[in-house]
């Protein structure tokens, strides 16, 4: 059988090219076939407005593997992570609650607000990184089949069960009650202050569709605890360029070792033949074929679009149209032409790191209420970076871009309006609610991008524009992700593989999922 | 000066009259022992009481329907002999529509599925599966319920007893059905339904079953267990108990006392316990409002944990992790209840002035 490359990639987003990457590494012809003019999939800077570079999708780094960016040695290659440890929540009395990279200070800033609070913040951490601890070897385990376990299955099952009673009974105790909680309940357990439990809430429900008060909630809480940076847990940082130069880091990477990446080359179909992918048909109708075809685009993509049904089981193709895939988030990006004044903000540092419009626990629940049915908030929670206070290259000199990433929006609201009329709809809501925050804003916008989740979905192919490829609910973690028994990398189809972030452990920028489906393929002997 | 009386030791006290302190000393004095049951109200039964609001007529006022009168209880202490009548009813489910084309779910699935298929011919048919499949996979969290929980995470050898009643039902819907349970208990009932019915009027009416007495919405996660949990209480198999017993809840009050009597109980009202005495650390008896006291080898509180814990125990005893974890437990209530007094049967909209069918 022809054969032009030893693997092909399908989808060059930072799974698609950690994956390649590694096989390229390990002496595999690799090629990468991306659809859009540049790589990065949710992970791309571009110049959408001449001299402003918008970080478009994702904004900030935090849970890269470590191990990814050893193997590859991605610093070689362009990647410098700035710590973005500030942040600021403005409050709607002029008061504010801000954090700081110097422990102290921001405990300071926590016993302003409530005392106890504070006396109970350390304990709350270090309990939460014991726990993070001991549910993260499991991000780096491949899932067993719960059918067909095998040894080396079971053998992640009891490492997994080790690591749970080695916490012993009362960090169990707190385990059970984080997995099955919501956030706002679990933080209500260790504080009283409402804006400070508002800010740890924000963590429990980015890039899900469910509220601060669902449970399930305080899970998404731990998970973000995970996040690793320089070893040090749960540090968010900032990429210099923007996360797109994050995805840039591991194409170069993949090229010195060989890999080949082809832009605007935008794949059709996977051929198989015989029940095994021999291949890839191209939109303008050109094949290439391969020993191994590897999908890094998300399960419904991999497995309704790029194949045909009859190709596979009937209970996959079932499990694969009930995962969830709802987008909750938008996301604007502006081109300032000066730094925005908050009214509560005297420290003009803060600008630096994250700012959050989440002034009460309330606001949070009521915008998650909107999205409910279908609808975007009417008073959404923002996150927003100015990645120019880091890094003064991607505006020109004195201007801004600022990074506003909105939940919730969700992908059916063109129930209520045409898709143009609800997306100015979005974005009015959006500057609106930040203008209450700081008044000037409005008249520093040069320029503005609004995304809705089916903005997300058509520029990168994410379905519903549910940025983690999936959500991450119990239900759709670990061995479901996205079926059972297919939660190893492995499709039905000989030969065809899936590595993105519908697989485990899930979405973000992590490069986990293509490491460890690379790791698969090559033990496979392909 | 209030003269204290040690008015002498049983073997077991019980320290509430509701449902459980009468089930649990009928099974205490089943078992041999000389129980002593204190509640500080002049009526028994709790929650499951009857009242005459208006006279002449009787409501059960806090809670009614057999609930998940666990029917191996009912038997072991044979309630039926002490009392207890139930009244099987159908329909199971009546969601009234304001179109007055009425959604009935009936114990017959098949008169069910014709009923749906006015709103949907897809949901029709999926009803059967979805019947058949809940009832498979709701044998698993039935054998939760009957489960003595395991000290977690000490979870060894030992255990195995324990957790028998899991592993039976396990067992025997096989692997595949088992990841299937596994999959669909954290979410919300609302996912769950939209895998299986496309009519709102279906899924919101299944749904309701879910909610019962929670204060979670279908959206939540948790739903599905809960309404797995209802389900495999249920005394019918399907969806949630459906069953009136005759005299109301207090009836089966009654037929508790009776049981409990019959196997000699000793039973008190008024008698309102002040505080659990404990000495070296072990509950040694209690003590009243008026100061009598009665020692006891053990002490069994039917009362909610705080109240067992923080009013009638001397925290002293307790370890501060415990009560933190304590102070912690939700008692969100959520539900009200209206009784009316009808002069005759509504008529609800589309019956063709026959209501019968609708109400159970």
């Amino acid at each position: 059988m022809k054969k032009d490359y030893d693997a092909i990639v399908v989808g060059g987003g930072h799974n698609g090219l950690t994956a390649a990457a590694y096989l390229a590494k390990a002496g595999k012809k690799v090629l990468v076939l991306e659809r859009r003019y540049l790589v990065g999939g949710a992970a791309v800077s571009e110049e959408i407005n001449p001299g402003f570079i918008y970080t478009v999708f994702s904004y900030v780094v935090s849970l890269l593997r470590p191990e990814v960016i050893q193997e590859l040695e991605l610093h070689k290659h362009g990647l410098h992570l700035l710590p973005t440890n500030n942040s600021f929540i403005p409050m709607d009395n002029g008061d504010y609650l801000a954090g700081y990279p110097d422990h102290a200070r921001s405990l300071e800033e926590i016993r302003r607000h409530s005392r106890r609070d504070a006396d109970v913040y350390d304990q709350f951490n270090n309990t939460l990184y014991e726990l993070a601890f001991a549910v993260k070897p499991i991000l780096g385990y491949t899932p067993p089949d719960p059918n067909n376990p095998g040894l080396s299955g079971l053998q992640t099952l009891n490492h997994f069960r080790k690591h749970l009673q080695s916490l012993g009974k009362e960090k169990f105790h707190w385990f059970t009650k984080i997995m099955t909680m919501s956030a706002y309940d679990f933080l209500s357990e260790w504080f009283e202050s409402d804006i400070l439990i508002s800010k740890i809430s924000i963590n429990g429900i980015i890039g899900t569709m469910l509220g601060i008060k669902s449970p399930g909630t305080a899970y998404v809480l731990l998970h973000h605890y995970m996040g690793e940076f320089d070893g040090a847990l749960s540090s968010w940082a900032s990429q210099k360029g923007g996360t797109g130069a994050v995805s840039e880091a591991i194409a170069s990477a993949a090229r010195s070792f060989g890999a080949e990446i082809r832009v605007n080359a935008a794949v059709e179909q996977v051929i198989v033949k015989n029940g095994k992918a021999i291949g890839v048909a191209l939109e303008n109708g050109d094949e290439i074929y391969a020993d191994v075809v590897i999908s890094a685009t998300d399960p419904y993509v991999t497995f309704r679009k790029l194949v045909d049904e009859e190709d596979l089981p009937s209970e996959l193709v079932e499990a694969i149209d009930k995962f969830k895939f709802r987008g909750s988030s938008g996301k604007v990006n502006l081109s300032l032409d000066a730094l925005p004044e908050f009214t509560a903000m005297k420290d003009k540092s803060l600008l630096q790191g994250g700012i959050y419009i989440c002034p009460t626990t309330d606001f949070m629940e009521q915008a998650y209420d909107d999205a409910k049915y279908d609808d975007f908030s009417r008073k959404p929670f923002l996150e927003c970076v100015i990645p120019t206070t880091v890094d003064p290259t991607m505006a020109p000199p004195g201007k801004h871009v600022m990074s506003i990433f909105v939940q919730w929006a969700s992908y059916n609201m063109p129930k209520y309006g045409d898709r143009d009329q609800q997306r100015d709809a979005f974005g009015k809501a959006v500057i609106d609610t930040l203008a209450e925050y700081a008044p000037n804003i409005k008249d520093l916008i040069l320029h503005q991008q609004v995304l809705t989740p089916w903005d997300i979905e058509d520029i990168t192919g994410l379905t519903q524009g549910n940025i983690f490829g999936g959500e991450l609910t119990l239900d759709q973690l670990f061995v479901f992700r996205p079926a059972i028994g297919w939660s190893d990398y492995k499709t039905p189809i000989r030969n065809y593989y899936q590595c993105g972030s519908g697989t485990h452990p899930g979405g973000g920028i992590t490069a986990g999922p293509a490491r460890l489906a690379a790791l698969q393929i090559l033990k496979d002997g392909k | 000066m209030m003269e204290r009386k040690e008015l002498g030791r049983k073997d077991v006290i019980i320290i509430g009259g509701g449902v459980n302190g009468l089930v649990a000393a009928a099974y205490l004095a089943k078992a041999g022992r000389k129980v002593l049951l204190l509640e500080k109200k002049d009526i028994l039964g709790g929650i499951a009481v009857t009242e005459e609001f208006f006279p002449g007529y009787k409501f059960s006022s806090l809670v009614d329907g057999i609930g998940y009168l666990s029917p191996r209880v009912s038997s072991d202490l044979k309630l039926a002999q002490h009392g207890l009548e139930i009244i099987p009813v159908d329909p199971v489910i009546c969601s009234l529509q304001p179109s007055g084309e009425h959604l009935i779910i009936s114990q017959d699935v098949s008169a069910t599925a014709d009923n749906i298929a006015k709103f949907s011919a897809a949901d029709a048919r999926a009803y059967p599966k979805f019947v058949e499949m809940l009832g498979k996979i709701s044998a698993v969290v039935e054998g939760i319920m009957q489960m003595t929980p395991p000290d977690l995470p000490e979870i060894g050898l030992k255990n195995l007893a324990d957790l028998r009643p899991l592993l039976k039902p396990v067992r025997r819907i096989g692997r595949k059905d088992f990841m299937q349970v596994l999959r669909v208990l954290p979410m919300p009932v609302a996912d769950l339904l939209n895998e299986w019915f496309e009519s709102e009027i279906i899924k919101g009416g299944i749904a309701a079953s879910a909610l019962l007495n929670s204060s979670l919405g279908p959206q939540e996660a948790g739903t599905v267990y809960t309404f797995l949990y209802n389900w495999g209480g249920s005394n019918n198999g399907l969806f949630r108990s459906s069953g009136n017993i005759n005299g109301g809840m207090g009836a089966l009050s009654q037929a508790l006392v009776n049981a409990a009597e019959s196997l000699g109980v000793e039973i008190q009202t008024n008698a309102h316990v002040e505080r659990i005495m404990v000495s070296n650390g072990i509950a040694s008896g209690i003590e009243l409002n008026n100061g009598d006291r009665y020692l006891a080898n053990s002490v069994v509180s039917s009362a909610n944990m705080n109240t067992t814990f923080l009013n009638l125990v001397d925290p002293y005893f307790l370890d501060q992790t415990f009560v933190r974890h304590l102070t912690n437990i939700k008692y969100r209530g959520t539900t009200a209840r209206v009784h009316f007094v009808l002069e005759e049967l509504p008529r609800f909209k589309g019956s063709n002035g026959n209501n019968r069918d609708l109400f159970s």
